[in-house]
């Protein structure tokens, strides 16, 4: 019977029954959620499917595979740790919003056609855009709408190809579609955009630090790895993928290494490893599509965790900015642990589960030769220690103090945080617990003495050139500052233009008008030389020479009439 | 191990701690560098196989990514309420 229920369907249906529930049985029931939707998860027989028939068109709504499945597990996890680190809120929006938002992600996961996956994919647009404005502020209000604007695009852009598809194909399923027309190249560009593709980026970086404290937490976790998904669907083995994951993992790297805003930090970090899994997409091999199916599921864990601690921060102290943080550890002791796991976990330490996920891509693309983007990805892997690792946690909570003193987060974001922790770990330590969940048999061993070694190098060696780099002044600081990145053209560029258009056009304006007058008034004057009463023309005619003129012209058109 | 790291703000939390968390660093990286001779490499690149060549690879991919990261500093930074 729980079959009868589409996945992701309980949160949505559950979220809207939401602000008719409450105090204590409202909360009891926001948690209960994820944990019926997981369970429900467990219970569906994979190969399932369901399918009804649409106007003719045969759409296919529930579709379960492995595939599906791995990421519905993770987003049904970050869905629970999402809400229990949102439970401190008086605020049902942004509870019914996040659920709405999870539910919708999940459901799209699920879909066989490609109809279905565009009302899904318009959901998660609309029902995460509560989770900026529930900020409730004039810079998330503005965020927000250009959050929306793009995030709508890519739906139109995926219904567009889907037409073009159809048109080309008559098949509306969402199987391998490949870069083979103008329609699945739409989907492509669809996907890319929120994907985080490099110059499609903009709305990341600019709407994910701009929303909620508890906000961020949900955003960090599902759009892009649904975007992951169905790439990964969609477009497992197209080569273009390759240096457009690898330019997403290095140019994200250098402008979090000069960011400020430890959530905007995040958001470039979040672009960087979003490009490891584009490039395991890209490669396309069995190893390289698990390899991104894993890295997707530990990063959406520490991920998560990591905006839950700056969230923290952020709620505690008022500010995320590193330049005005340092020293928070006596005062924040559980947090700054906690996002230690998270730090240890991006930057792949051993017995951390970005240790055994990063490498399968890793590995993917050196043994299929891409011998350029292996030494990109292993070079932003060492970038993850500096920013996310250095810049993250030891600044924040060990760095100088600064003189913040505040609370310890709330209890249930320390539970949050610890539950995410835990999985971090538990993966690092297991990583049979997440191979097996793979879409295909996984023929790898990430503790060999070999890689375990070469790993702690890279990271003890990283540290050490901070170290270095720090003492010889070469190290970019953190400080005040606003780096300008593809969103300038649009919110400076393109106004900018607009006004400047509309300041030309103004004068073009009134160019026309002075010149318009000014003939105007040499054309009165002309005629007011002929016509005015001083005029040739103006002045009367005698009886005599009228009468004369009107038998001449008489006389001449009898001429004609006789010609 | 990252609580021993050195300040990378530029300031000095605690001398005495901090020359201590710096003495274990150096010692870390002198004993995997040491250890890495006795490991045996399956490396996909002729590279990976010298022993070090990881930790190599890290002081230097770190250099460079800090350097190219200021260098882009020069182009995109502007006052932080640059939008406002």
């Amino acid at each position: 019977m729980i079959e009868a229920i589409p996945p992701g369907m309980i949160l949505i249906l559950g979220a809207l029954i939401l602000p008719f529930l409450g105090g204590a049985l409202q909360r009891v029931w926001l948690v209960l959620l994820p944990v019926l939707g997981f369970v429900q998860l467990t219970l569906l027989p994979e190969g399932l499917a369901q399918s009804f028939e649409f106007f003719g068109y045969g759409l296919n709504p529930v579709r379960v595979d492995s595939l599906s499945l791995v990421f519905a597990y993770v987003f049904y996890l970050a869905a629970f740790l999402s809400v229990v680190y949102a439970l401190h809120l008086r605020d049902t929006v942004q509870w019914v919003s996040g659920l709405v938002y999870a539910g919708s992600a999940i459901g799209a996961l699920f879909a066989g056609d490609l109809i279905s996956l565009f009302v899904y994919w318009e959901i998660t647009a609309l029902a995460s855009l509560f989770q900026i404005w529930a900020r409730r502020t004039e810079a998330a209000y503005r965020a927000g709408l250009r959050y929306l604007v793009i995030q709508v695009s890519s739906g139109v852009l995926l219904l567009a190809g889907t037409i073009l598809h159809f048109a080309d194909t008559g098949s509306l399923e969402f199987g391998a579609l490949g870069l083979v027309s103008v329609g699945t190249t739409l989907i492509f560009l669809a996907f890319g955009i929120k994907a985080a593709f490099p110059l499609l980026h903009g709305w990341l970086e600019d709407a994910y630090p701009e929303a909620t404290v508890t906000g961020a937490v949900f955003l960090s976790a599902f759009t892009t790895k649904l975007a992951i998904y169905a790439l990964a669907r969609g477009f497992a083995g197209t080569e273009i993928l390759v240096p457009i994951g690898a330019v997403m993992a290095a140019f994200a790297t250098f402008y979090a290494l000069i960011e400020n805003d430890l959530r905007r930090l995040l958001a470039y970090s979040l672009i960087s490893q979003l490009g490891f899994m584009v490039v395991g997409i890209g490669v396309g091999s069995e190893m390289a599509l698990n390899g991104t199916a894993a890295h997707a599921f530990a990063s959406v864990l520490y991920k998560g965790l990591l905006f839950m601690a700056m969230g923290a921060v952020l709620y505690r102290t008022g500010t995320t900015r590193s330049s005005e943080l340092g020293g928070l550890y006596g005062s924040m002791p559980w947090t700054a642990l906690l996002c230690l796991v998270g730090s240890a976990s991006i930057a792949a330490l051993p017995l951390f589960s970005g240790f055994i996920s990063k490498s399968m891509i890793l590995t993917a693309a050196a043994e299929n030769h891409y011998s350029l983007t292996y030494t990109v990805l292993l070079a932003a892997s060492a970038g993850a220690v500096l920013h996310s690792g250095i810049r993250i946690s030891y600044d924040t909570f060990f760095g100088p103090d600064r003189g913040i003193r505040c609370d310890e987060a709330p209890r249930n974001m320390r539970f949050a945080m610890g539950g995410a922790a835990l999985l971090c770990f538990a993966l690092g330590v297991a990583p049979n617990l997440l191979y097996e969940l793979l879409p295909y048999p996984v023929n790898y061993q990430p503790y060999t003495f070999s890689h375990v070694a070469d790993q702690l190098q890279l990271i003890a060696f990283s540290v050490a050139a901070a170290v270095l780099l720090v003492r010889l002044g070469l190290y970019p600081k953190a400080r005040s500052a606003r780096n300008l990145d593809i969103d300038w053209l649009y919110r400076s560029l393109l106004p900018g233009l607009v006004q400047f258009a509309g300041r030309q056009l103004a004068r073009l304006k009134s160019a026309i008008e002075s010149r318009a007058l000014m003939g105007l008034q040499s054309a009165v004057r002309y005629v007011q030389g002929h016509h005015a009463p001083t005029g040739v023309l103006g002045d009367p005619w005698s009886i005599g020479a009228t009468a004369l003129w009107a038998a001449l012209l008489l006389v001449a058109y009898l001429l004609m009439a006789y010609l | 191990m990252s609580q021993e790291k050195p300040s990378v703000s530029g300031g000095q939390a605690d001398g005495a701690a901090m020359r201590r968390g710096l003495r274990l660093l150096g010692l870390i990286c002198a004993v995997l560098f040491v250890a890495d001779f006795f490991v045996e490499k399956h490396g996909h690149h002729a590279w990976e196989n010298l022993p070090g060549a990881y930790g190599f690879f890290g002081l230097l991919a770190c250099g460079v990514l800090a350097l190219v990261a200021s260098l882009l500093r020069k182009f995109v930074e502007r006052d932080e309420d640059y939008y406002d």
